[in-house]
Parts: C-alpha cells; sequence; structure tokens
C-alpha cells in the first residue's frame, strides 16, 4: 500500500490503516527476509521448502499450489513464538484446562486427550491381542506381558476435573484374562506403580515413565520370575535436566516445569543389528547403552538404547536369554536387565520387518519379555508381526 | 484459498492490494479480476474453465438481452440460455449426484454416480446466485448490460465475497466497478481494514476455537488420530451444551467470513451489503430470518417470492409461496434430505407465525427469545444430522430423551470463559463497548493490533502438529 511522502501527514489521520499495513506488511518482508529452517525440534518434523513449479498442466499447477501453501505454513515469521502465544492466550485468557490436545493437569503434569479408542484402535487392539495370545501359544509357559499405563491410571486425581478420558483398566484387566489364557504371564504393574505414587516414576511433560517407573516395573517382573533385582546402589546414577518431552511440544504450556532423565553409568556392549531377513542377523555396529549426545538435542529421551532399532543385543552379567519384544517404554527398563541375564534381545517391531519365529530358534530364548504401553499396544499398527508363524 | 490462512493473510491478500493500489486507474479491474482468478484456482485448477465459460455465458447473454430489444421471443430465449448455464452448473456440480442417489433409493435403478465432482467447485452456490441476479436484472431492464467483459469477469469472480458471501447482485456495485478514478478513500480503506480484523476475530478466536467443543463430542471427519467422546457415549446435557456450541461457531464462522468479505471489499473500494445483523437476539423467526444471511434472504425474496405474487394474491397463495422459498432455502444449503428437511421446519414456523403467533411473540418480552433460541438451536441440530460423526436418528434421541453417559462438566469448566465470551459477541454489547473503544485513538489501535496478533497466533497455532513417534 504505498502512499507518496508527501501525503504522509494525512495518513497519520487514519492511524487504523497505518497499524494494520504495518502489519500486514511487516509480517510479510520479514517471512520473505528470514531464511527457511529445515528442521523442526519442538515439533520433530522436516519443514517444506519452496517447491519449484514444474509442468504447467492442471496436476502440475495443484501440486504446486498444495506444496506452495505449506511451505508457506511452515516457514512462516516466528513460527514457533505464535503457536507460544495461542497457548498462553488459551491458558490464561481464556481459562482453559487444554492445550494443544493436551489436558494440563495438576502438578504440572501433561496428560494426552485420550478420550477413546479411535476406530483405527477398534481394529488394531483385538489384532494385537491375537498376536500376542498367539505368542503365549507358540511358547508356553515362556512369554510375560507387561503394560505400561498411562499417567492418568496412576494419577487420575492430577486429571482436570471430571475430564472423560478413556479407562484403561477395564482393557488392561481384559487383557490380563487373554494373556493367562493362553498360557502366558501378565505381568501387572499397576498396583506397584501406585504404591510408589508419590515418587517421580511418570514425566510430567512426556509421555513415558521415569527410569525410576520403569525400576518399580522390572522389580515386579522380578517378583513374579523369581530373579533378584538390579542393585541401584552398586551403580552411579547420572542425570540430565531440562527435558521437555512430547506432551509440551503439542501443549507449549508456558507454565511447564521441564523434566530430569536418570540412568545408571553401566558398561555393558550394546550390538545394533543390521537387519536384512529373519532370524539371527550376522552384521552389527557395537556401541553402549546411551547415545548421550541426545542429552544435547530437544528429544533427550532418545538416548536410552540409541533409539528404536529393529533388533539389538545387550551383554550382560547374569545367566540365559530373553528376548525383549517392544516400544519406547523399554529402552529405559532394559538396562536393569543386565543384571539378570547374559544376553538380552531387544526387538522393535517398527523397524523389524519379519515373524519372531526364526530369532528364537537361533536363539533359544530363556524368556519372552512383550513390553509395550497401553496407549500404544492398543493403537500400534506392527505388533501383529508378534502373531505371524514361520 | 481460505481466509484464515498464512497462504492468504500474508501472501495473497499483501500482494493483490498492493497490485491493485499501484495500479493504474484503467487497469484495476484487470488487476482484481487476474489476482481473483488465482484466489479461484489455488485449490483446483481443473475448474477453471467452470468460472470462464460461466462469465462467458452470462456476459454474451446479457449483451443479448439488451440487443433484441424489440423481440421479446428472443429476450426470452437469451435469459432462459443464461438461467440454464448458472443453474446447470449449480445443479451439475452440486445436486446430480444427490439426486441419482435418490432416484437410486426410490425406484430400486442402478445409475452410476458422476465422478470427479466429490469436490465442489469453490464458491459456486454464491458466485451462480450472483450471475442469475445479473441476467435478471438484465432482463428486467434494471440494469444495463456490461459491456467490458473484464470488469464482468471481476464483478463475478471477485475474490472478497467469491467463497462465502455475502452474495452481491450485479446492481449493487455496478457503478462502483465503472469508477476508475478515486474509487476508495484513505477513510474507507480504514473501515475496510476494521471490519476485517474484526471478521478475522470472530472467525478464528471465536468459531474455530467454541467449534472445538462439539467436534470434541463428535471427531473431526478428515483427522481420524483426533479422539473424541462420541455421540453415542455423551450424556444428553453434553449434547445440549455442544449443539449450543455448534450454533455459535455456525454463526462466527459465516458472519466473520461475511464481514471479512464486506470489509476487504470496502478495501478497494466497493460497499457490499451487510449479511448478519445479530440473528440470536431475534424475538421471532420471522425476525431471525431477517437477520441471518440477509443477503440470501433478500435474493429469495426478490427472485422467487416477490415473482410468484408474495403476499398480494391472497393467504393461501402467499403460504405456496412461503413454502417454495423455504424448500429452496434448505436446497440451496446443501444437497442431502436433512436440509430439505431444516428448509420445510423453518416453513412450518414461518407459517405458523404468519398465521397466528407473531402477534403474541411480539408483546412478549421474555418467552420469544427463548422459544426463538431454542427452535432455531434444534434447527442447527438438524442442518448438522448428516455430518460425519453424527447420525440423525440419534442426535435427536440424544437431545429428547434424557439418557445419560459423559457429564458436560469438563466441557462446561474448559470452554466456560470462551462460551461466556461467546454469547456477549452474539448481542449488540459488544458493537456498544467497540463504539466506546474506538473514541480514543490509543484504544482503537491496541484493540486492532491485539486482535490481529492474537488471530494470527491462532492461525499458525492450529497448524502445529508435533509428530507423536518422537522416536521412531
Amino acid at each position: 500500500m504505498s502512499k507518496h511522502e508527501k501525503k504522509a501527514p494525512s495518513l497519520l489521520r487514519y492511524p487504523v490503516l497505518v497499524v494494520f499495513t504495518l502489519f500486514f506488511a511487516g509480517l510479510f518482508l520479514l517471512d520473505l527476509a528470514t531464511p527457511d529452517r529445515t528442521y523442526s525440534e519442538l515439533e520433530n518434523t522436516t519443514l517444506s521448502q519452496r517447491p519449484a513449479l514444474t509442468q504447467l498442466s492442471a496436476k502440475g499447477l495443484n501440486s504446486y499450489f498444495t506444496a506452495y501453501t505449506k511451505y508457506v505454513k511452515d516457514q512462516v515469521f516466528g513460527r514457533d513464538n505464535w503457536i507460544s502465544l495461542q497457548s498462553v492466550v488459551e491458558t490464561t485468557l481464556l481459562q482453559k484446562e487444554q492445550s494443544g490436545g493436551i489436558l494440563l493437569g495438576r502438578e504440572h503434569m501433561l496428560f494426552p486427550r485420550t478420550y477413546g479408542l479411535l476406530s483405527s484402535e477398534e481394529r488394531t487392539l483385538p489384532k494385537n491381542t491375537a498376536a500376542v495370545s498367539s505368542l503365549c501359544q507358540r511358547y508356553p509357559g515362556k512369554v510375560n506381558v507387561l503394560l505400561a499405563p498411562a499417567a492418568s491410571v496412576i494419577y487420575p486425581e492430577n486429571l482436570p476435573a471430571h475430564a472423560p478420558v478413556l479407562d484403561e483398566d477395564t482393557y488392561l484387566d481384559q487383557l490380563s484374562a487373554a494373556v493367562e489364557a493362553a498360557g502366558g504371564r501378565f505381568v501387572d504393574v499397576r498396583s506397584t506403580l501406585e504404591d510408589h505414587k508419590g515418587e517421580y516414576i511418570y514425566y510430567r511433560t512426556d509421555h513415558h515413565w521415569t527410569s525410576l517407573g520403569a525400576y518399580y516395573a522390572y522389580s515386579r517382573l522380578c517378583d513374579t520370575l523369581g530373579l533378584t533385582p538390579f542393585d541401584t546402589t552398586a551403580h552411579p546414577a547420572l542425570t540430565a535436566e531440562g527435558f521437555y518431552g512430547t506432551h509440551y511440544s503439542k501443549a507449549r504450556n508456558w507454565n511447564a516445569v521441564p523434566d530430569t532423565i536418570t540412568y545408571y553409568d553401566l558398561p555393558n556392549r550394546l550390538t545394533i543389528y543390521s537387519v536384512t531377513g529373519a532370524g539371527q542377523p550376522a552384521e552389527g555396529e557395537v556401541t553402549g547403552l546411551y547415545d548421550t549426545g541426545k542429552l544435547d538435542v530437544y528429544d533427550k529421551y532418545a538416548m536410552f538404547l540409541h533409539g528404536n532399532n529393529g533388533l539389538s543385543r545387550i551383554e550382560g552379567e547374569g545367566t540365559g536369554r530373553i528376548l525383549v519384544i517392544k516400544d519406547s517404554y523399554a529402552n529405559c527398563f532394559v538396562p536393569y536387565l543386565t543384571a539378570n541375564y547374559d544376553q538380552i534381545d531387544v526387538v522393535d517391531f517398527r523397524n523389524y520387518n519379519y515373524g519372531l519365529d526364526p530369532l528364537i530358534a537361533d536363539n533359544d530364548y530363556d524368556q519372552i519379555l512383550v513390553l509395550y504401553s497401553f496407549d500404544s499396544f492398543k493403537s500400534d499398527p506392527y505388533l501383529y508381526r508378534a502373531g505371524v508363524t514361520g | 484459498m481460505v481466509f484464515s490462512t498464512i497462504i492468504f493473510l500474508f501472501r495473497f491478500l499483501p500482494i493483490t492490494l498492493a497490485l491493485y493500489y499501484l495500479a493504474p486507474p484503467k487497469l484495476k479491474n484487470t488487476v482484481l479480476f487476474l489476482c481473483s482468478l488465482v484466489f479461484y484456482c489455488w485449490g483446483e485448477v481443473r475448474f477453471f474453465p467452470v468460472m470462464i465459460a460461466l462469465i462467458l455465458i452470462n456476459y454474451l447473454c446479457g449483451l443479448c438481452i439488451e440487443h433484441f430489444d424489440r423481440k421479446p421471443a428472443l429476450r426470452r430465449a437469451f435469459l432462459l440460455a443464461a438461467l440454464a448455464g448458472s443453474l446447470g452448473m449449480l445443479f451439475y456440480f452440486k445436486y446430480a449426484n444427490f439426486v441419482l442417489r435418490s432416484i437410486n433409493a426410490l425406484l430400486g435403478t442402478g445409475f452410476a454416480q458422476i465422478q470427479g465432482i466429490g469436490t465442489l467447485p469453490l464458491g459456486i452456490s454464491f458466485y451462480t446466485f450472483q450471475t442469475l441476479s445479473y441476467s435478471i436484472d438484465v432482463y428486467r431492464r434494471d440494469v444495463k448490460a456490461e459491456r467490458n467483459i473484464i470488469d464482468f469477469g471481476a464483478y463475478v469472480v471477485m475474490f472478497p465475497q467469491l467463497i462465502a458471501g455475502p452474495i452481491v447482485k450485479y446492481r449493487d456495485v455496478s457503478n462502483q466497478l465503472h469508477v476508475y478514478h478515486h474509487r476508495y478513500n484513505l477513510k474507507q480503506i480504514e473501515e475496510g481494514m476494521t471490519l476485517f480484523t474484526f471478521g478475522l476475530a470472530k472467525k478464528v478466536l471465536l468459531a474455530d476455537a467454541v467449534g472445538a467443543l462439539w467436534t470434541d463430542i463428535i471427531g473431526v471427519a478428515d483427522s481420524p488420530s483426533t479422539t473424541f467422546v462420541g455421540l453415542a457415549n455423551a450424556s444428553t446435557p453434553l449434547v445440549w451444551l455442544g449443539i449450543i456450541a455448534y450454533s455459535l461457531q455456525l454463526y462466527f464462522d459465516f458472519s466473520g467470513y461475511s464481514l471479512m468479505g464486506i470489509g476487504m471489499g470496502r478495501m478497494l473500494g466497493f460497499d457490499f451489503p451487510q449479511n448478519f445483523n445479530y440473528p440470536y437476539i431475534s424475538g421471532s423467526i420471522t425476525e431471525f430470518w431477517r437477520r441471518w444471511h440477509m443477503t440470501l434472504s433478500g435474493w429469495f425474496r426478490e427472485y422467487v417470492y416477490i415473482p410468484l405474487g408474495g403476499n398480494r394474491k391472497g393467504l393461501k397463495r402467499q403460504i405456496l409461496n412461503l413454502f417454495i422459498v423455504e424448500l429452496l432455502t434448505g436446497i440451496w444449503h446443501g444437497a442431502n434430505w436433512n436440509f430439505i428437511c431444516w428448509g420445510l421446519y423453518y416453513f412450518v414456523l414461518l407459517a405458523v407465525e404468519k398465521l397466528f403467533l407473531l402477534p403474541y411473540l411480539q408483546k412478549a418480552k421474555v418467552w420469544s427469545h427463548i422459544y426463538t433460541l431454542f427452535l432455531v438451536v434444534v434447527g442447527w441440530a438438524m442442518f448438522v444430522g448428516n455430518d460425519t460423526g453424527v447420525s440423525f436418528g440419534l442426535l435427536f434421541h440424544k437431545l429428547f430423551i434424557p439418557s445419560g453417559g459423559v457429564s458436560p462438566l469438563y466441557f462446561l469448566r474448559n470452554y466456560g470463559v470462551l462460551l461466556a465470551v461467546s454469547a456477549v459477541c452474539c448481542t449488540p454489547l459488544i458493537e456498544k463497548l467497540w463504539n466506546v473503544l474506538r473514541k480514543r485513538t490509543v484504544t482503537r489501535c491496541a484493540v486492532i493490533l491485539a486482535l490481529l496478533v492474537v488471530s494470527t497466533a491462532y492461525v499458525v497455532g492450529s497448524t502445529n502438529s508435533p509428530f507423536l513417534y518422537f522416536n521412531f
């Protein structure tokens, strides 16, 4: 909106016009002037880059327009700050107990907004239950199923009042019955975690349990299998401050209290295999239990076990072999097993595209542990592979 | 392109306004025409020929109607051609598949659906009504036919009112379209910017935010990963709360869009008609329809109701005319049975008021408003009854047969402040407040700037969708 300079005095008689013009022209120019980012740590996603118009057909134009819209959205000036501002307005001015699909609970705890099963979960939950039952039947007496309940099960009083979150208890009871009926053991950690609810067992800003929460669940497994638990006093505990988790990156609430990650300094070797087929692979990369470089980036939880690799092996100080089939809740749990087993194999189906039988046949495990959070158990689209025979 | 997006606010709008203001007077309509075509094509280029064909048909028919001024048969023929062009396109894209489905269901036939028209051309319900009004007005000799095809094209595809109205008649803007010098002044532009800001705030701060309460219950159609309570699990009070939230959303959404359109029209130098006038403070359904989507009701009154005889041919004929108009109003809102029900529902209510109820309502102070709001909200339940996640029968069952389920307490607490603010914004109180604040330059600018900043935060914030599996 170019008004010539000689008109400037009269422009001042229209202050709203000036404010409006400066706002839009300013943001437009800032948008053009600031360099594009390639990655957003807070949103954990790569950002779109400026698209090129490749062909002048209807299809080419349509995809160019779509890509350009997405590009402008991703690269808008001050994106992270705008999102935080919305959260501030929502939580302070409008007094909402929810931000970005996250429930803002008491004690600074953040909870996912799980009001019910999604229609896709209505399908995956029975499918995953059947897969795990089939595993129990194929390896009678060897399979232990441990499901981490969501923080809202242990801390219902910290949820916003009357929030209609999914009742996990009913589902966990049903799963317990299904596993027992198929000849497996269901390691119910709910009462154990409730006994320790005064302690720091779930992160406030992340969906995972803390290393301490995982330790109590691990103790419950030791009770079930008659094992002597890992001695936490015998190893140095290290901590990393300033962890903001997945819930925070959605809620972006201004008053979030960052979490602390604790891990035990252990010398055990971890081999990350290059999986190319079913059964025991030969090639792998040897490293330690933790990827401490991750403590310097946003997603600090990824330091445990170097994230979610398809198949890894940990050499422990105990006896016998255990196979852990898991999601990321197991990443801070598995280090404790070094006290009990000589060989701990860890499979994450999200990166392991095969059935288990050949691997089990090659290694002859003494125990199999299925460790998921209920949240991913109900939705995981890969766990069905546990039920695939051969 | 949607107004409340970053691409529109921080790319299309600044560039278009700059080009428009910088263009020499004679080229302003050309700039407006070309930029509006880009706006129209942004979502779907395939519909570009539809727009061009519609402009050409009405442009040529208009010229021919005027040219054959002394030959009634030819005039009528060209009018019919223009009507067939506009209505034909509207029917083909919006209603053909619905009619085929209905015929198949009623007669057990097996007509195949027409492929490739699953999405409607942007704003087709609005701009076909505009071209209809143009051709009819030329036929009635109310306006002169437009000779310049660029000017005519600029009128039909003008981006401010393209997607959600107001429905602007050609004769409302024809004078301004031909003013090339001094089409706008700074005062007008400033007014337009103020209206636009309020419209934007209504859309993103109120409509989208309060609409979330309703989607908490029924889910988001195109986002299967968003959890929701589910209509079947909700208690009767929660369903009422949800449908009230939906009613607020619908009003703010539609009137916010209209206001943005009117504001941008004024920035460009056009005076578009008002589209909403606090409909929820009405004391009768008759009054409600004078305040809700006024340009649509006005259009039907002028081009259907009055030509049919209006109220000049006796009560029976008036009721019939009312029936036709309300049926068409229902059909205009969407190609489905629930919209037809919704239109007929209003026919019944309007007829009852016309026959005896209106005098009583006009005397009442309180209950007439409760009566109107209740019936309007029930009407919106009918309106939404066919959306994804809603089943018409279940919705009305839940509303009118008390049943237990998820209580509304959490939602009242979470959305309480927003609901209260929304309620105030439905009344002229908000205008009174603005009239106080606008008196001082500082408060006037502060309000506009605050609304722009917070609205932008909401526009950007609504696109925040972190990838859930952080470690994956």
